[in-house]
């Protein structure tokens, strides 16, 4: 990692580049899990931090001009701090945390007035979720709703998934979706997660 | 089925296959219906969510990582339990030695004389006045040493580890995280460069770690060789051999 800038980093995370997130991960998930369990959580705590502080560098690395001002591993150190501090708040443990005027948050590019860093956040934490769910369905019904995620209409779709006709993509269209909610909400409501 | 049919209508209203008929009904009712204002936002964000392949093949590099890193894990496990028995043997061989030596009956334990005498606040406000042009990760690193985050000061510092004083503090660190045999590596290497302004206190440090993890003759070598010298170590040093054992 030494010859590596933290602009290089950003780089990576942002074309998943193998290499750099296998030094990410090495040198710094046991830095994430070692403060996540110090301060009350559990590995598997840890390493949902760790995957949650990743997501919200990747959607920063791509807004226009954004820059990290320290070392890389400092500025994801709080990501992942104030991502943990948000999962206590939420259990209850720490009844609330003064966010005005929070130079550490705004020192990573985050508005601390309007809790700007707990919106996202959370966001990225349903996205996990989501794709989480997605995982668990049937390979031709993510193929399916990938390509109706990405535009395709139902004719375009039918024709690349070989369907008999476009009734016939409807109907499944209807049923992948409606499988992926159910799960997705039963999902939610056990994790207590509002949209 | 109800459900299925709202899925279905919600699709269609997303996909923009609703005729204008059915389109001005739907948004009718979205108006009033809070439940399918929330229904709505839910299928836009999960769209959302599944069309942004360079996130989940991120995620997905991370996942297999981490599967990997756990597999590794366990297997170093299964076989430490062999080494686990082997290790209980010599432990109760040990604590049999110790027990016929006097080491429980007079003066202080090592470990009360490394309490006593490691006192690296000090240091780092000296050490800090001295070095303020030092370059930022550097600073970030003192910072968070100061902030007693000693984790992530050594990885931050670690970006600079030819820098002597980098070295020191990542020692430093590592005391402070009780993981005394990485401290002695990074003193050593301070003493070895022989060429920096590190030495004197890389060499205190280095015989404060043999002392608490125990190896006296090591200890006692170390400040023998300190209080034999000229440093501002002198007299701490003959003081403490004054009290090992």
């Amino acid at each position: 990692m030494k010859n590596i800038s933290s602009a290089e980093i950003l780089e990576g995370i942002k074309n998943n580049d193998r290499s750099i997130i296998e030094l990410i991960y090495n040198k710094y998930f046991s830095t994430i899990s070692k403060f996540v369990q110090n301060n009350t959580g559990s590995e598997s705590d840890a390493w949902d931090v760790f995957q949650e502080g990743i997501v919200i560098v990747y959607e920063q690395s791509k807004t226009p001009d954004f820059k990290i001002n320290n070392t890389f591993i400092t500025y994801f150190y709080t990501v992942c701090k104030y991502r943990w501090l948000k999962t206590l708040r939420d259990r209850g443990i720490r009844k609330y945390e003064f966010y005005d005027d929070n130079k550490e948050l705004e020192n990573i590019g985050f508005n601390s007035q309007n809790n700007q860093f707990d919106e996202v956040a959370e966001k990225e934490r349903r996205m996990l979720l989501y794709k989480r769910n997605l995982d668990k369905i049937s390979k031709e019904c993510q193929k399916l709703l990938k390509l109706m995620a990405k535009g395709l209409n139902v004719n375009e779709i039918t024709l690349q998934l070989n369907y008999k006709s476009s009734g016939f993509t409807y109907k499944k269209r209807r049923i992948c979706k409606h499988m992926l909610i159910k799960k997705i909400k039963q999902d939610l409501n056990n994790n207590q997660i509002n949209l | 089925m109800k459900t299925n049919k709202n899925t279905g209508d919600l699709e269609a209203f997303l996909a923009g296959e609703l005729k204008e008929g059915e389109l001005w009904e739907f948004n009718k009712r979205l108006e009033a219906d809070l439940q399918l204002q929330k229904e709505v936002q839910l299928h836009r964000e999960i769209n959302q969510a599944i069309s942004d392949e360079g996130k989940w093949a991120l995620v997905n590099t991370l996942e297999k990582l981490h599967r990997h890193n756990k597999k590794s894990k366990r297997i170093t496990l299964y076989s430490w339990k062999t080494q686990a028995v082997a290790a209980s043997i010599v432990f109760f061989i040990m604590v049999g030695s110790l027990l016929t030596s006097n080491y429980f009956n007079t003066g202080m334990s090592n470990e009360a004389l490394y309490n006593n005498y490691f006192d690296v606040e000090n240091t780092l406000l000296t050490t800090r006045s001295e070095h303020s042009e030092e370059p930022d990760i550097i600073q970030e690193g003192l910072d968070n040493f100061a902030d007693g985050n000693y984790e992530l000061a050594i990885q931050v510092l670690e970006q600079k580890e030819s820098n002597m004083m980098s070295k020191l503090y990542i020692g430093f660190s590592h005391m402070k995280l009780e993981d005394y045999d990485k401290a002695i590596v990074s003193f050593k290497e301070i003493i070895e460069d022989n060429n920096n302004l590190f030495t004197d206190q890389a060499e205190w440090n280095l015989g404060l770690c043999y002392l608490v993890i125990d190896d006296t003759k090591q200890a006692k070598e170390v400040f023998t060789s300190i209080a034999k010298g000229k440093t501002t170590y002198k007299k701490r040093a003959q003081e403490i051999l004054l009290e090992i054992r």
